[in-house]
């Protein structure tokens, strides 16, 4: 870890700020700021199906080739840089960076926000957050530079929200603590995430744990209801950059979570972009795109950790079609998964079960969104040291997509993606 | 044991004290034998050694993101210091009636310290790890003394007569104590066997999470 106290970042830190600055009781040692390094070397062999990344219907981060042939390679799939710094006491500074060879710029922006904490002076603590950040959806990414210390990939609801799912907003928490248990209230409002929900619906779920970038563009699979070629959608492109702000509008979330010290914790969380899905602008729609999120996690005996997540919405965009009632693309998903998970010593093994659906509502005959699929992840996370560790992992997904047979691939598809990444903080 | 009583009764010369020692043994209702519970001994008589709150300096670090020990008894006007044993930053703070302060600690073999004027109980938080949780248990009374692993709290070099025996643990339900009736300390005790009634989930403090950042 690097620390600069250099002039220069005191002092763009300190504009910032403006007033806030004098409430360090230490103005002296503040606003320092802290660098960390997070790489991710990753060696990857799986057959079949081609990953999304490559214009596909593949479901994982990596995939076969063209033929559905074995790829096995090494690379450095990560590369993050997180700075953090504490203005004052109560504020603080969090930014995080990334390279990895999927994303279509060099560097992007993952998160950048303040949070102000104050001390609470009673058994109700309050924070408030602003910038871009993920909200707190996922329970599996409790790591740094939002990765799982359970798996490398996280579930189907998780690898969504990592790829569509960023607020660039406000949001404020309120917690009561009590001596037995803890309950939250967190509201936020937000803008900048207009077009998630397209690759839900144009790509289906998929499981990987790339995050998109602020500034990227994810692309999707040249199938005939899109793109300038289509007579469906031809204003839509081949690609989505979900972190844009199309119609102007306001979205929201809230949530409410509880933990009691029995060793339970549950929440429920709601999300609506309120997206106009008849505005398009930057070559991106807005998308109406709701969903509810419930989670519950369990100490259960022996040492067993159980976690279950469960997600289902809705999202729209387009114009009514054809003089009906449904709009061009009108799509219900879900899905879910349950997690066990065990220490042993420093390490830890976890298995999961995913499964996940959409649910095309429109125009199934010219634009098929509809999918199924299951998926078994079992990982052994190798504690090494502080600072870096080993997970292997094995993922075997299996899904049926209608609509892989406009690009000449069976509907139903499976493959087995087996990892080992090899995670380093500096 | 004779050895110290020896020396203290060397030290103490004019004073024509006698010394004893006494422990208590504190059980839950199953039984079972309590970890970190104060026992705190009110005398029903003039000490002739008056107990010099003050003088000590007792202590609460930080460590790994852990504030450690998890109970600490005082005596009421009793220094406690905090030093931070971590490479990075933990904001202490107490809301509770009995203290209510907030301590900045940079870093490293940084220590401030706080001076506990009030009977009560004092649950420690940190406003940087969420996980931190320590009580100081502060007593109006002069002799206190914690159980260890075996429930058992030593309360040695007593004066000689009657005391009146309080316990207070984290589980027990919110701002109460157990008072026993009082006893007698002579030349030679047996233990005193204390059951308490305590919450069946106990309040733990919690290691970091795994993985996360400091
Ligand atoms: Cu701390």
């Amino acid at each position: 870890m690097a620390r600069f106290e250099g002039k220069a970042s005191q002092a763009v830190l300190a504009f910032c700020m403006g007033g806030l600055i004098g409430q360090a009781a230490n103005a002296a040692e503040f606003p320092a700021v802290d660098l960390e390094l997070y790489s991710d070397l990753r060696l990857t062999t799986v057959a079949g199906e081609p990953t999304w990344f490559k214009d596909w219907l593949g479901k994982l981060r990596y995939g076969g080739d063209w033929q559905g042939g074995r790829q096995t390679k090494l690379r450095l799939s990560e590369l993050s840089l997180i700075a953090k710094s504490d203005i004052t006491w109560d504020l603080h500074a969090f930014v995080h960076a990334k390279f990895d060879p999927e994303q279509d710029k060099p560097a992007d922006l993952v998160e950048a926000y303040l949070r102000y904490r104050p001390v609470p002076t009673s058994r109700w603590q309050y924070q408030l957050k602003a910038g871009l950040f993920f909200p707190h959806i996922s329970r599996e990414h409790t790591s740094v530079a939002w990765t799982s210390p359970y798996t490398i990939t996280p579930s189907a609801i998780n690898s969504w929200i990592g790829e569509e799912i960023r607020t660039l907003g406000l949001e404020a928490k309120a917690t009561l603590k009590l001596d037995q248990q803890k309950l939250s209230f967190t509201g936020g409002a937000f803008g900048f995430n207009d077009p998630a929900g397209t690759l839900l619906a144009f790509r289906g779920w998929a499981l990987g744990d790339y995050k998109v970038g602020a500034f990227s563009r994810l692309p999707l699979p040249p199938i005939s209801s899109i793109g300038p070629d289509s007579d469906f959608l031809r204003f839509q492109p081949l690609w989505v950059n979900p972190v844009r702000e199309v119609d102007n509008k306001v979205g929201y979330y809230g949530a409410v979570d509880w933990s009691h010290k029995v060793g339970f914790k549950a929440g429920a969380f709601f999300y609506d972009n309120r997206g106009d899905p008849e505005v398009i602008k930057h070559s991106q729609y807005g998308w109406d795109t709701k969903f509810w999120n419930f989670y519950t996690e369990v100490e259960a005996p022996m040492g067993i950790d159980l976690m279950a997540q469960y997600l289902t919405g809705n999202t729209k965009m387009g114009f009514f079609k054809y003089g009906g009632d449904f709009r061009a693309v009108d799509v219900d998903y879900a899905s879910g998964f349950v997690m066990a998970s065990r220490k042993f010593g420093k390490h830890r093994l976890s298995v999961r079960r995913d499964w996940f659906d959409t649910d095309d509502n429109s125009f199934v005959v010219e634009d098929n969104n509809n999918e199924v699929g299951t998926a078994w992840t079992v990982a052994f996370n190798a504690h090494l040291g502080n600072k870096d560790s080993i997970i292997a992992e094995m993922l075997h997904v299996n899904s049926t997509r209608p609509f892989r047979e406009t690009v000449w691939y069976d509907a139903q598809q499976s493959q087995t993606l087996w990892q080992l990444s090899y995670r380093r903080r500096f | 044991m004779k050895v110290s009583v020896t020396i203290l009764l060397m030290l103490l010369g004019s004073f024509a004290v006698s010394a004893a020692d006494f422990s208590v043994v504190v059980k839950d209702e199953n039984g079972a034998v309590v970890e970190n519970a104060v026992v705190s001994l009110e005398p029903k008589f003039t000490l002739n050694k008056p107990m010099n709150a003050g003088q000590e300096v007792l202590e609460m670090g930080q460590r790994g993101a852990m504030f450690t020990p998890f109970v600490l008894p005082v005596h009421v006007g009793t220094k406690v210091s905090f030093p931070n044993y971590d490479e990075f930053r933990h904001q202490v703070y107490s809301f509770s009636k009995a203290k209510r302060f907030e301590l900045r600690l940079y870093g490293q073999d940084e220590s401030k310290s706080v001076i506990f004027e009030n009977p009560g109980v004092v649950a420690l938080g940190c406003n940087i790890h969420d996980n931190m949780l320590a009580y100081i248990y502060v007593s109006e009374f002069p002799i206190v003394a914690k159980t260890g692993e075996d429930g058992v709290a030593p309360l040695s070099e007593l004066e000689e007569g009657s005391y009146v025996v309080h316990i207070w643990h984290p589980d027990m339900s919110s701002g109460s104590k157990m008072t026993l009736p009082a006893i007698t300390v002579g030349d030679q005790n047996d233990p005193l066997n204390a059951t308490v009634k305590l919450r069946s989930i106990r309040s733990i403090q919690k290691a970091p999470a795994e993985g996360g950042d400091y």
